[in-house]
C-alpha cells in the first residue's frame, strides 16, 4: 500500500506530543497537517478531506468530543474521513461516548510507543472502510 | 425554724398526696430532655401544676455551678409577675448575676457547698458580691418578696447547683406536705438537669460527628479527584517523554553508543515504572472509593491461567523459565474474568521478576468448599518471615528486591491491587515461603458458583453505574 498520498490530520494540543507524531508519521511517509485545538482541527476538518484523523480528548477551546458532536449535527461540505481518538486513560469513560459519535477507534497515548502508533495508523489507513475515504 | 431543722434531712415524702404531686412534677420534668426546656419547667412547674401560687409562692430560681468558670449562675427563673418586677428593679439582668464560688458568705455558696436548705429574708445575703445591699433590697421590694428558702441540688451527693423559693409568707407558714413536696422535689431536679446536660451534649456530639462525617467524605472525595486530575496531568509529559526517549534509541540511521543506549533504555524503563505508579495510584483510588464495578459471570479458572501462561510465554522462555498450568478437576468460579487475568498476570509476573533462569513456575488449583484456591508456586528468591507481614502493604517493597524491582518496572503497588480485587471477591491471598532462597507461593481463593458465598458476592459487588471505570493498565510488564 502507498502510504505518501495518504493524508493525515493530527489534532493535539501539546507542542512536543504533536511535534514528534508529525515527525514519526512524515517518517513513514504520510503527508501530516496538524492543529493545535479542537477549533483549530475543526476548522481544517471544514475545508479539507483527509485519509484518517487523529484528535486528541482533552484540548483548549473545543475538546475532541465536542468536534465529533459538531461534526455529527452539522456535517461539513467535504468528506471527513474516519476519526481515531487520541486518550490518556485506557479506559477514559469518554471513548465510549466517542463511539456513540462516530469515531472509529482510540490509541492510549501512554500505552504505545511512537513506533507502534505508526503501526495502529498504517493498520487504520488499510482497513477497507478508510479505502472509501481515501482520494 | 423548728420546721426547718427537723425536716433537714427527710427526703421520703409522708402523704400520698404529696407522693402523687411529686409523681406528677417528675413526669413533666423527666420527660423533657432539652436543658432549656427542662430549667424552664423546673421553675415553672411547682407554680403552675400544683398551685403553689395559692399558697404564697411567688418566684423559683434554678442556679447551677459553671465549674470551669469558678461561679453560680441565674439559669432560669419561674414565669410570674413578681419575678419580671424583681428583673425590673435590678441593675443587672438577671442571666449576669454570677456569684463567684469563693464568696463564702453568700448564704447560695453557703447552703450549695454544706448541702443543706437555708432561709433568708434578706436578699443582700444571696446577692452579694454582685449587688449592693441596697440593690438587692430595691429588687426584694419591687418583687414583694418576705421569705427565700434555697436547697441544695445534687447529684450524686455533689452539689450541683441551688433552688431558690421565694414567697410572700413566712417560712412558719409552710406546712409540713409542702415542705415534704420541695424536698422530694429539689432531688429530682438534680437528676432531671443531670439528664439534660447529657442528652444535650450527646445532641451536640451527635451535631458535631455528623459535620465531621460529611466533613471526611467531602475530603476523601477531593482527594480522588485530585489523584484523578493529576495522574491525568502528569501523563502528558510523561508520554511526551516516552516517547522521546523512544525515538531517540530508535531513530534510523543514527547509531548509537552501548553506554548511550544504556542510559536512555534505563531512563525509558524509569519513565515507564512512572506511567505504571499513576496507574496504579488511580487504580487504587477506584479500589478504595468503590469505582471499581465487578462484571461477574461463571468462569473456568483453568482455561484463564492457560490463557495467561500463553500470554507470558515468550517472556518467560526468554528468561530460561517454565511457566505450567497443571490442568485439574475444579469447579467454575463467580468472578470478573478481566480483573482476575490481572491478578493472575500480577502474581506469575511477579514470580518471573525474582525467579532465576532454570527455574519453574507452577499454577495449582484445589477446591476446598465454598472456595476454590488457585496457586502460583516459584523456585525463585524466596520471601524471609520477617518480611511477609509487608507484602500485600502499599508500596510494601522488600528490601533485598529492590534491585529486580527497579529492573523490572514494578511499582510496589502490584500486590496491594492484587489483594484489593481478591478481597473485592469475598476471597483471600496468602503467600507461603520456607525462607530466602527457598521460592514462594501465592494462593488466591474465589468463590464456586451457587454457593452461599457466591450469592453474597453477587448481592455485595460494587455495581456499574455512570460513575464506575475499569483498572487501568497495571503494573504488570515484562520490561
Amino acid at each position: 500500500m502507498v502510504m505518501e498520498n495518504k493524508k493525515i490530520l493530527l489534532v493535539e494540543d501539546d507542542q512536543f506530543t504533536r511535534e514528534l507524531y508529525e515527525e514519526v508519521l512524515k517518517d513513514a511517509g504520510l503527508a501530516v497537517y496538524t492543529a493545535i485545538d479542537g477549533l483549530d482541527g475543526l476548522n481544517k476538518l471544514k475545508t479539507q478531506g483527509y485519509d484518517l484523523i487523529l484528535l486528541d480528548v482533552m484540548m483548549p477551546k473545543m475538546d475532541g468530543l465536542d468536534v465529533l458532536r459538531e461534526l455529527m449535527n452539522n456535517p461539513p461540505p467535504v468528506k471527513v474521513g474516519p476519526i481515531v481518538l487520541l486518550t490518556n486513560l485506557t479506559n477514559d469513560p469518554v471513548i465510549d461516548a466517542a463511539y456513540g459519535l462516530n469515531a472509529k477507534g482510540h490509541l492510549v497515548k501512554s500505552d504505545i510507543t511512537p513506533g507502534e502508533l505508526v503501526e495502529h495508523v498504517k493498520k487504520y489507513l488499510q482497513e477497507p472502510d478508510s479505502e472509501s475515504n481515501a482520494s | 425554724m423548728p420546721l426547718f431543722r427537723q425536716k433537714l434531712f427527710t427526703t421520703t415524702p409522708k402523704t400520698k398526696d404529696t407522693i402523687q404531686a411529686l409523681w406528677r412534677l417528675e413526669k413533666i420534668i423527666l420527660d423533657t430532655l432539652d436543658f432549656t426546656e427542662v430549667v424552664q419547667k423546673i421553675c415553672d412547674s411547682v407554680l403552675t401544676e400544683l398551685g403553689y401560687l395559692k399558697l404564697g409562692y411567688r418566684i423559683i430560681v434554678l442556679t447551677l455551678v459553671d465549674q470551669e468558670k469558678g461561679l453560680l449562675k441565674r439559669i432560669s427563673l419561674s414565669q410570674t409577675p413578681e419575678a419580671t418586677r424583681a428583673q425590673m428593679a435590678s441593675t443587672i439582668p438577671f442571666h449576669e448575676i454570677e456569684i463567684p464560688l469563693s464568696a463564702k458568705d453568700n448564704l447560695l455558696i453557703k447552703t450549695l457547698e454544706e448541702q443543706k436548705p437555708n432561709v433568708t429574708h434578706y436578699w443582700p445575703e444571696i446577692f452579694k458580691p454582685v449587688l449592693t445591699s441596697e440593690q438587692a433590697l430595691t429588687n426584694q421590694k419591687a418583687a414583694g418578696i418576705k421569705t427565700s428558702m434555697l436547697f441544695p441540688v445534687r447529684v450524686r451527693d455533689k452539689g450541683i447547683g441551688v433552688l431558690i423559693f421565694s414567697m410572700i409568707k413566712d417560712e412558719k407558714e409552710v406546712s409540713e406536705a409542702e415542705y415534704d413536696l420541695i424536698q422530694g422535689f429539689t432531688d429530682v431536679v438534680g437528676l432531671a438537669v443531670e439528664n439534660a446536660r447529657l442528652y444535650t451534649s450527646l445532641q451536640d456530639t451527635k451535631e458535631k460527628l455528623e459535620t465531621a462525617n460529611i466533613r471526611l467524605k467531602e475530603l476523601d472525595k477531593l482527594k480522588n479527584d485530585f489523584v484523578s486530575v493529576a495522574s491525568h496531568e502528569l501523563r502528558t509529559p510523561m508520554t511526551a517523554i516516552k516517547s522521546y526517549l523512544w525515538v531517540a534509541m530508535n531513530k534510523k540511521g543514527a547509531e548509537l553508543s552501548e553506554d548511550m543506549k544504556r542510559y536512555l533504555s534505563r531512563a525509558y524503563i524509569s519513565v515507564e515504572r512512572l506511567i505504571n505508579l499513576v496507574n496504579d495510584m488511580l487504580n487504587i483510588s477506584r479500589i478504595e472509593s468503590g469505582r471499581i464495578a465487578l462484571k461477574l459471570s461463571e468462569v473456568n479458572l483453568n482455561e484463564l491461567v492457560n490463557e495467561v501462561t500463553e500470554e507470558v510465554g515468550v517472556k518467560a522462555q526468554e528468561k530460561g523459565i517454565r511457566v505450567i498450568g497443571l490442568n485439574k478437576q475444579i469447579p467454575k468460579v463467580l468472578c470478573d474474568k478481566d480483573k482476575i487475568h490481572e491478578v493472575l498476570l500480577n502474581l506469575i509476573g511477579n514470580s518471573l521478576k525474582f525467579t532465576q533462569a532454570g527455574g519453574t513456575i507452577t499454577v495449582d488449583f484445589y477446591e476446598k468448599y465454598p472456595y476454590v484456591f488457585c496457586s502460583v508456586r516459584d523456585t525463585g528468591v524466596g520471601i524471609s518471615s520477617e518480611n511477609m507481614s509487608r507484602l500485600f502493604t502499599k508500596f510494601g517493597r522488600l528490601e533485598n528486591s529492590y534491585v529486580a524491582v527497579a529492573e523490572s518496572g514494578g511499582t510496589g503497588l502490584g500486590l496491594y491491587i492484587t489483594k484489593s480485587i481478591v478481597n473485592l471477591h469475598k476471597g483471600q491471598v496468602t503467600a507461603e515461603s520456607e525462607g530466602l532462597g527457598k521460592g514462594t507461593t501465592f494462593t488466591f481463593s474465589l468463590p464456586i458458583i451457587g454457593t452461599d458465598i457466591a450469592q453474597k458476592l453477587k448481592d455485595e459487588a460494587p455495581k456499574e453505574t455512570d460513575k464506575t471505570k475499569d483498572l487501568e493498565k497495571t503494573s504488570v510488564n515484562f520490561v
